[in-house]
């Protein structure tokens, strides 16, 4: 699918490029975007790195207990008719809790696998689970501790305050957060009906 | 390239124009619209305006809110999706854009706020 798009992003952008007369524009933008793209990769290395690190380490101490510990009693909530015991409960709060600390690729995995287990007991067959939507919804709003990536972007850029930025940042996101749960309740009430 | 060809610019424009009301900053307009898309794309968009007006600026500040509150949608679904053949994934992905919108407009609003 990703592979589509972005045929259809180089695509377009020709197309558009000979509409709108800017073909030259476009065709040199190829180089220099990826002059540009590597040199702030280089500049960007060491800050990630640093994070990754950090919450690798975060990883393997109690912070992820405590994490799971306080996602527990929200997913009673947003996940109330799934089995607690299953291992899709598991992983989906596993999948939280690294989501969390900014591990997207760690987090991925553990979500597959919820996905495959609640899949199993997916009553509809060519349809989403209610779980299946209620998590792919959660998984979209992202619910982020510490923004790494963008505190690094900020600091490679020069800003004063690389981090300044994190409470606006967790502001915006517990909003999309929880007002994508309520969204997602009222669609699976209406899709009941 | 995609930048270059104008056809972000012609898309954002039209976005603007219908909610110019609720998104005050023109300029994070091609974020908002890409952030969905692809997460690379955005992000490069993102560093490309926040080189134009500044990091620290208000528009700098309202870019880097967004790009760390929001989450690749196309991806998620994408990644999900794959694991959910012959499935309807519709639903997930309004959604998911839903989700995103709303992310934008909390991010103005703390910077009008004043947390950001």
């Amino acid at each position: 699918m990703l592979n589509y798009i972005w045929c259809f992003f180089i695509l377009i952008s020709i197309v558009f490029g000979i509409g709108s007369g800017n073909i030259e524009a476009v065709n040199n933008s190829v180089f220099s975007s990826i002059e540009n793209t590597m040199t702030l990769m280089l500049k960007m290395i060491g800050g990630m790195c640093f994070w990754s690190g950090i919450m690798e380490i975060a990883m393997h101490t109690s912070i992820q207990e405590k994490l799971k510990n306080f996602i527990k009693p929200l997913n009673n909530i947003i996940f109330s008719k799934l089995d607690k015991a299953s291992s899709a409960y598991e992983n989906i709060t596993m999948n939280m809790a690294t989501n969390m600390l900014g591990l997207g690729n760690a987090a991925t995995p553990l979500g597959l696998k919820a996905v495959e287990e609640l899949e199993k007991t997916n009553p509809y067959k060519d349809k989403l689970s209610d779980e299946e939507i209620m998590f792919i919804a959660i998984n979209t709003a992202s619910l982020q501790v510490i923004p790494t990536s963008i505190i690094t972007i900020r600091s490679t850029l020069g800003s004063n305050s690389p981090g300044s930025i994190i409470l606006g940042v967790w502001f915006s996101t517990i909003i999309a957060f929880v007002s994508i749960i309520v969204i997602t309740k009222i669609y699976l009430k209406l899709r009941r009906k | 390239m995609l930048s270059s060809s104008g056809i972000i610019d012609f898309v954002s424009e039209k976005v603007y124009s219908i909610l110019k009301n609720v998104i005050v900053f023109q300029e994070i307009v091609p974020l908002a619209v890409l952030r969905p898309i692809s997460g690379s794309t955005a992000m490069a968009i993102g560093i490309e305006i926040m080189q134009k007006v500044g990091v620290d600026s208000e528009v700098g500040r309202v870019v880097s809110c967004i790009m760390g509150a929001s989450e690749t949608t196309i991806y998620v679904i994408a990644i999900y999706g794959s694991k959910l053949k012959n499935k309807n994934i519709k639903p997930a992905m309004i959604i998911g854009f839903i989700a995103d919108f709303i992310c934008v407009i909390s991010c103005i609003i703390a910077l009008k706020i004043g947390i950001i």
